[in-house]
């Protein structure tokens, strides 16, 4: 797993659209888990996807945010009729006018309520590809954000926990974190847009259509690699298997052998290099789905998965070879991330 | 790892932050603090304890208490408030109750659950604070602590951080952006009767006078200040000054010492109103008083009331021609009411057990009092010739004094033969004595004379130094008939008020001394009352009857459909208002001054749009490429822009405008 967690963690083979750069200027909301939608959700999420079609750009108008009081705002109701018939039974002109207060309060809220969603737009920008298992998250873009800001706004998706977060400026965007279950193409679903604020009475909240998607890649399962391959044991031990010449230096990578690193340059503190050796096996690796033959096919795109993570890791170039694809061997992210959407993506339809 | 770190950061958003606490705390501050001037102080006490006790909690020296100790402490503070009040079940302890739940909140306050619920309680704590005061000045605060109440709850919603002065203003603005709509509801909203019985506020004791007289008590009554009630004429008819005769109770029987008030003692009302009603109802007088609170069910009306009505109370008119409350007056009541001239009433005759008792005379008092009256029945006089003899005698040689000598056993000869000198209670007493003994059935009647008028909202303010007494004749024929015994000693009394009828040294001890102001003060003090009472009438009164009134006069009639076409009028423009200017699309700020979008609107219409990348100032060096004539204006203007936009030089703004302007001109 140690393989898996520190590619997560360099998760660079990603989409171009959010590089590095961009990552810095993404806001992280406070995040919660969100409940299951009920069979009543979903019959009005049918009605949703008949009318707004998916779309990567939804305004925020009175067509598609609905209002509707909070427990807390029916609370609040009941204090301002247990204070009118306090007004009434001691004829208290003023405490009737602040029963009416209390009233009129519950309606402004409303609208400031509904102030703080209306307007804004909302448009997917990206999501980085997973693992099955892990969670995605998406990256999306607020515009139309108000002088005084947008407060205390929860995103989440249908399956995936509520982002809290504010919106300032002209733009902002957001990652919106939805757990992904197996592999293939992931649809979060909709996206709850949703805000109490300021005063916590009434609730107004859309459920958008969004033209959101993802590439899960197959949870990595870690299976002994079967045949005469150089790695057949795993780890470390399969380095040495890859030949004695020293070929050159490379910039060290966290899992490199530690034996490989170029204690010398280090010490010179030049960086730090790790050694590689070339292998002068020419037995070219390919991945195949007979190789599993006693697991099941999810399970043997799984090990797939895994072996292709750790021959990157390893930079043992390897092709994959599965019924309807086929790629020679190479090296590099964009050959692991094309290696890795084919697993994904076998024998399953466009959505 | 991730998600729990989410859960967490999800759970302290749940939580009740230090900064809320703080906020919290201060609003509650700002409720309580009225309160606890009404309840027993050890309720102060119990809420800085736990103001203590939580603040320990947020720097964890403490720990929130369990439930068997918060058990306890709300079983201490009931016992508490029983000990205080001993055990009567009144609103103070109610209230006191209240505060306790409000402070001892504080202790289990963690969620933002806890929070909602602290501040629910605060605005009923507010709404409590108008059962002891309902003044401007305690409305104005019970919005400054709506004010409180509201910014603390939105600190509870708010994650960005921002400035005191920000979350105030927010909340305050809140409040205004409701205010409409409740001035509105309030308007409109219908009233209705109590629901059911309510224990009323313990009232802070009895004013004004009581159901007996005797010899000096009015005297006193006069030397305190404190107003009786308000009077505004509705009608057509408003009486002249020296007709002002507040009545308010008649005292009928007589112990030699004191006039005490009997109860229901006439068999049916003193008249019937003669003449078409069209007719009389051009001979009433119509008043409302607005009425402080004297705990007695008495009520003040000119003579003779033949109608009377207030919303908040049961009001009747008793066969003797007074008004009474059902209950007695503990808060401020507003009553209408219409008198008519007794001539205009078709008078019964008085039954003999009414006839005897308003001759009764206690035996073995005041012998030469009856002795003279005696004398002047058996000269077979007239009664109007009696009652001219008996004024008569207090015009020879009688003092109007609020300092009357102390008078022996019989009150009424003493007063008649040796000291002379004496108050209206000591007149009125003596003439209806004197009538009496002469066979003229009569009354002594108490209540107020003439009054201030306060020129600023055109009504009538009573002072308790305006109380009298007078007596009242019966006429057959006729009825009640007024003698005022005091008019004929002190005539200035009734023609110009009490203060103008005593001597230098006694007029300081009316009214605690109020009739002694510059005048600029009273002129002050009449506007502050003036407001006071405006207050009193249009907010604090406005009651079902106002309410018909005001909606007829905006829509016209109180038809349903007027009503309805009305309300949903105002409601559409109110709301439409507020949807305008909340959710408006403001235009994206631009930097750029106004003159210069203007004259960037001009060139483009004359064809030399800014590229849509293209900077302010990049623009006008281009211009003065493409036109060397704008030369003169493009350059600075360039330079001008750089220096507005990009060092934020307000002075650059400035001169950029003119620029700008200057250059538009020139384009035109």
């Amino acid at each position: 797993m140690a393989g898996v967690n520190s590619l997560n963690g360099r998760a660079q083979i990603t989409e171009p659209s959010s590089s590095a750069k961009q990552t810095a200027a993404i806001k992280k909301g406070r995040t919660a888990a969100g409940p299951a939608p009920s069979i009543w959700q979903k019959r009005f999420f049918k009605w949703i996807d008949k009318k707004y079609p998916p779309a990567k750009e939804v305004h925020l108008t009175r067509k598609n945010l609905y209002t509707f009081p909070t427990l807390m705002g029916f609370g609040f109701l009941g204090l301002g009729v247990l204070l009118w018939v306090l007004g009434t039974n001691y004829q208290n002109n003023l405490i009737l006018a602040l029963s009416y207060l209390l009233m009129s309060l519950l309606i402004v809220a409303i609208l400031h309520t509904y102030a703080n969603l209306a307007g804004l737009t909302i448009k997917v920008v990206a999501a980085r590809p997973v693992f099955a298992g892990d969670t995605a998250q998406f990256l999306l873009e607020v515009r139309g954000i108000r002088a005084k800001g947008n407060d205390n706004i929860a995103l989440r998706w249908w399956t995936g926990d509520a982002v809290h977060c504010d919106f300032t400026g002209d733009s902002e965007q957001i990652l919106v974190p939805a757990k992904t279950d197996k592999r293939g193409y992931f649809l979060p679903g909709k996206l709850l847009v949703e805000t109490q604020f300021p005063l916590g009475l009434i609730r107004c909240w859309t459920w958008l259509n969004l033209d959101a998607r993802v590439v899960v890649f197959p949870k990595p399962l870690k299976v002994d690699y079967p045949g005469e391959t150089p790695a057949s044991e795993g780890g470390e031990q399969g380095v040495k298997a890859r030949g004695d010449d020293f070929e050159g230096l490379r910039q060290y990578r966290p899992g490199d052998a530690i034996k490989h690193i170029a204690w010398k340059h280090y010490a010179q503190e030049q960086g730090l290099y790790a050694k590689v050796f070339a292998s002068y096996h020419h037995q070219d690796i390919w991945l195949e789905l007979q190789s599993f033959l006693h697991l099941d096919i999810e399970q043997r795109l799984s090990a797939l998965c895994y072996w292709a993570l750790e021959f990157d890791r390893l930079s043992i170039p390897y092709g994959l070879r599965i019924p309807g694809k086929r790629m020679p061997p190479s090296l590099g992210d964009t050959h692991k991330l094309q290696v890795l959407s084919a697993l994904a993506r076998f024998d399953l339809p466009e959505p | 790892m991730q998600a729990d770190n989410a859960a967490q950061t999800f759970e302290r958003q749940k939580l009740i932050r230090h900064e809320n606490l703080l906020w919290l705390v201060v609003a509650q501050g700002f409720v309580i603090a009225p309160l606890l001037l009404q309840l027993p102080p050890w309720l102060g006490l119990v809420w800085v304890c736990s103001m203590i006790w939580r603040w320990r909690i947020y720097k964890a020296k403490a720990e929130f208490p369990r439930l068997w100790v918060k058990m306890l402490l709300g079983i201490g503070c009931l016992a508490g408030l029983t000990a205080s009040y001993q055990g009567q079940f009144s609103v103070e302890p109610m209230v006191g109750f209240l505060v306790c739940a409000f402070t001892l909140k504080l202790l289990e306050l963690r969620s933002r659950k806890d929070g909602l619920l602290l501040l629910f309680i605060g605005f009923i704590a507010v709404a409590t604070q108008f059962l002891f005061a309902t003044t401007p000045l305690a409305a104005i605060y019970a919005m400054f602590a709506c004010v409180m109440l509201i910014t603390a709850w939105q600190t509870i919603y708010l994650m960005r951080p921002r400035s005191v002065r920000f979350k105030l203003t927010s909340g305050f603005w809140l409040l205004v952006h409701a205010m409409p709509l409740m001035v509105v509801m309030f308007v409109v909203m219908p009233r209705l009767g109590p629901l059911w019985r309510v224990p009323i506020p313990e009232a802070s004791g009895k004013t004004g006078f009581s159901d007996s007289l005797a010899p000096g008590d009015l005297g006193n009554l006069v030397k305190s200040s404190g107003t009786a009630f308000r009077v505004t004429f509705t009608g057509r008819q408003v009486p002249r000054f020296n007709d002002l005769y507040w009545r308010g109770i008649a005292l009928e029987r007589f112990d030699g010492r004191r006039w005490h008030r009997v109860n229901g003692g006439y068999q049916a009302p003193l008249g019937t109103l003669t003449g078409s009603d069209e007719a009389s109802n051009d001979q009433l007088i119509d008043y409302e008083v607005m009425l402080e609170p004297h705990q007695h069910p008495w009520l003040f009306a000119l003579a003779e009331p033949v109608r009377a009505h207030a919303e908040k109370s049961r009001l009747s008119l008793t066969a003797d021609g007074f008004i009474v409350a059902r209950e007695p007056v503990f808060t401020r009541l507003q009553y209408e009411a219409s008198s008519v001239k007794t001539s205009r009433l078709e008078v019964r005759t008085l039954h003999s057990t009414e006839r005897d008792r308003l001759l009764a005379l206690p035996k073995g008092f005041n012998p030469q009092a009856i002795k003279l009256a005696s004398e002047w029945q058996l000269q077979n006089l007239t009664q109007q010739q009696i009652i001219n003899q008996a004024l008569a005698l207090y015009n020879r040689q009688f003092t109007y004094t609020l300092q009357p000598p102390l008078l022996g056993q019989h009150s009424v000869d003493d007063f008649l033969f040796r000291t002379q000198r004496g108050f209206c209670e000591h007149f009125a007493s003596s003439f209806v004595v004197l009538m009496r003994a002469a066979g003229v059935p009569s009354r002594v009647v108490v209540g107020y004379q003439g009054g201030r008028f306060n020129r600023v909202e055109n009504y009538w303010l009573i002072d308790q130094s305006d109380a009298h007494a007078w007596a009242e004749v019966w006429v057959d024929g006729s009825g009640w008939r007024r003698i005022d015994p005091t008019a004929a000693v002190a005539p200035e009394r009734v023609e110009e008020g009490i203060s103008n009828a005593l001597d230098i040294n006694e007029r300081a001890l009316v009214g605690d001394g109020s009739f002694d102001v510059p005048p600029w003060l009273q002129a002050m003090r009449d506007r502050f009352d003036a407001a006071g009472y405006v207050w009193h009438r249009w907010v604090l009164n406005y009651d079902a009857g106002k309410q018909n009134a005001v909606l007829s006069k905006l829509f016209g009639g109180l038809d349903a459909w007027r009503m309805g076409l009305g309300l949903t009028v105002v409601l559409v423009v109110l709301l439409g208002l507020y949807m305008f200017f909340l959710t408006r699309t403001r235009k994206p700020r631009s930097s750029l001054s106004r003159a210069l979008v203007k004259l960037e609107q001009r060139l483009h219409k004359l064809g030399f749009a800014r590229a849509n990348a293209e900077s302010p100032h990049a623009y006008f060096r281009r211009l003065a490429g493409l036109r060397p004539e704008w030369q003169g204006h493009c350059e600075p203007l360039a330079s001008l822009c750089e220096r507005a936009l990009y060092n934020d030089e307000p002075a650059a703004n400035e001169a950029l405008e003119r620029r700008a302007a200057l250059f538009f001109k020139s384009l035109k």
